[in-house]
């Protein structure tokens, strides 16, 4: 069963196949992380093929320094940071960004995933309006910790790291956002509830 | 938050169930909730808050996969090779990789082929899930051409000196090998092909494989490798055994009739012999062990994972029906038939019900006729339905 969950464990069990030179465990990594680090990092930056080229980078730079990786770092921390400091690096080379700072840079934009299993497209529009409004005003590095927090099985540490800001930080950030998101959202539909009331 | 909230959110499968479900981790919280009933309707509120805030990811569609897979292996196999010429100055390591295969795919599986007894490893990527827009069947030669064989089933024959005939008409030059180099036969899925070697060995090979061999052989054995699944008829010529090396194993023969099925993705590996003798000796053999020898209407099978290897007797009839578009099975999984299927139609298909993939099934398909009327006659016997989702992907529900 453990195994099956693909959690940190088995992570670290594929990590250290690959730093042996199996080859396999190479086409694991790709396998599943190729997804996954698209939607990270079509999040940083809106320009899709500046991202593809990053994943690809890192995917033959992850190869070409198979027999260095001594030291290991969670796969995931490691897969993330490497695309994120590749699209930096690049995008910095382009003119039009070159005088923005890193945090400038990153725009992280989140949409709300309208899933019809979980919203009603009819009743829920004003829910939905009001929960993507919430989380667009939101600045982009609390949208990528909430981001981060909800789609990896990153630590406070390694979020933290990615981030910029110290581990207990990131947590109590993450907990001031779901407390405030609960706030608005629940006020906003009290709010609602008093006008049907009215009206 | 309340504290039974923290406790969540820092539990990653609560993440998981909340944002990127499967089974198992389904499978997982139902269990925990029914030991611990005090959590549940916390637990299943906080899901659907927390499910609310799920965002909407940018993918990749399958072109853009493969071109990235493509590019990650092109750029490794030149990697590669600038190291094998370090090595081999050095000599420090036994071995170079001195040719160089990959073929573009839509998954990226790199395989590392070893073979003690032989000089030259081959690099070569042993899954190829080809995708859709994949074009048919491709001969590269030793030379490292690359030729295009233009219908979905074609025969090549290498039987004329100095000639290679394609499709009973068209010649073309065949060249000798460089040293040893090996010509590649590549077949995507939904096309099939018949070859016909130097000393008059006739091989069909099914879709999604692809088989390594010499234009001529002038070795003291006759060795070519195959990836996926082939039909031979080989020639008899006891002083040049005929030797089918596949990644996990390799089968021996003098002259014989029989089939190999050796898919990357499948996880057992059948011989089945219909005339003559063959002897399997798997590649991880210890020195003790004895080759397996199979006789008419057996089969050899072993199992990837737990190394185990069986002998059934079979009809062998059965298991070669493929050369002539039709596939015949008795009392065989669910899972494996799609997988058939999904290689002869270049299609995906999913099951929903994972409990319907272990179903037993005895039949016959002639895959000649439309996909259509392969899934209904398919869905009549497993009870079942094909949904299908996209032009080239089908869920079993």
């Amino acid at each position: 069963m453990k195994n099956l969950l693909k959690d940190r464990s088995h992570w670290l069990e594929v990590w250290a196949r690959f730093r042996t030179g199996n080859q396999l465990a190479f086409s694991e990594i790709y396998e599943e992380f190729i997804d996954r680090l698209m939607a990270y990092g079509s999040k940083i930056t809106r320009d899709r093929e500046l991202v593809k080229d990053c994943i690809q980078d890192i995917f033959i730079d992850l190869y070409r320094l198979q027999p260095d990786l001594r030291n290991p770092e969670y796969i995931e921390f490691y897969l993330f940071k490497s695309l994120k400091n590749s699209i930096v690096r690049k995008a910095q080379k382009d003119k039009k960004l070159k005088s923005l700072s890193e945090e400038e840079m990153i725009v992280f934009d989140l949409n709300i995933d309208v899933d019809r299993d979980v919203f009603d497209l009819e009743s829920d529009q004003l829910r939905i309006e009001r929960l993507k409004s919430i989380v667009q005003t939101l600045d982009p590095q609390k949208r990528e910790l909430l981001f981060l927090k909800f789609n990896s099985e990153m630590n406070y540490n390694e979020i933290g790291q990615l981030l910029n800001i110290n581990p207990d930080a990131a947590k109590k950030q993450v907990y001031r956002l779901l407390d405030q998101i609960r706030e608005k959202y629940g006020v906003q539909l009290l709010e609602l509830f008093v006008i049907l009331k009215k009206g | 938050m309340t504290p039974l909230e923290q406790q969540f959110i820092e539990n990653p499968l609560f993440l998981r169930w909340v944002y990127h479900n499967n089974p198992v981790v389904e499978k997982y919280w139902e269990q925990y909730l029914d030991e611990h009933p005090l959590e549940k309707e916390d637990a299943l509120a906080f899901k659907g808050r927390l499910r609310e805030l799920k965002f909407s990811d940018d993918i990749l569609d399958p072109e853009e996969k493969s071109q990235i897979s493509a590019n990650i292996l092109s750029q490794i196999n030149r990697e590669m090779q600038r190291k094998s010429r370090l090595t081999i100055v050095r000599s420090l390591l036994r071995y170079a990789a001195v040719a160089i295969f990959f073929f573009c795919i839509g998954g990226l599986q790199v395989y590392l082929f070893m073979n003690k007894h032989n000089q030259i490893p081959q690099f070569a990527s042993e899954s190829f899930k080809v995708p859709s827009s994949s074009k048919g069947p491709t001969l590269i030669t030793s030379k490292g051409e690359s030729v295009d064989l233009q219908s979905s089933s074609s025969t090549l024959d290498y039987t004329r000196n100095g000639e290679i005939v394609l499709n009973e008409d068209s010649i073309m030059a065949s060249s000798p090998d460089q040293a040893n180099q090996l010509n590649q036969l590549v077949i995507p899925y939904g096309n099939q092909s018949k070859i016909v070697l130097s000393d008059n060995t006739v091989v069909w090979l099914n879709a999604g494989s692809r088989l390594f061999y010499p234009t001529s052989f002038k070795n003291k054995t006759r060795e070519v490798t195959l990836f996926g699944e082939a039909y031979f008829e080989v020639s008899k010529n006891t002083e040049m055994p005929f030797i089918v090396k596949t990644s996990t194993m390799d089968i021996q023969v003098l002259g014989t009739i029989f089939n190999v099925s050796a898919y990357a993705e499948d996880n057992v590996v059948q011989t089945v012999l219909k005339e003559g003798s063959v002897s399997i000796r798997r590649k991880d053999a210890g020195f003790f062990e004895n080759d397996i020898v199979i006789k008419p209407n057996q089969m050899a099978t072993f199992n990837k994972t737990t190394s185990d290897t069986k002998i059934y007797e079979v009809d062998a009839e059965y298991y070669t029906l493929w050369t002539k578009g039709l596939i015949s099975f008795e009392e065989i999984d669910f899972k494996r038939i799609i997988q058939k299927i999904e290689r002869f139609y270049n299609i995906k298909v999913d099951f929903s019900d994972l409990n319907k993939e272990a179903i037993r099934i005895s039949g016959k398909l002639d895959l000649k006729r439309s996909r259509k009327e392969v899934m209904e006659y398919l869905e009549k016997v497993s009870l079942s339905k094909f949904v299908q989702v996209n032009e080239n992907l089908y869920v079993i529900e």
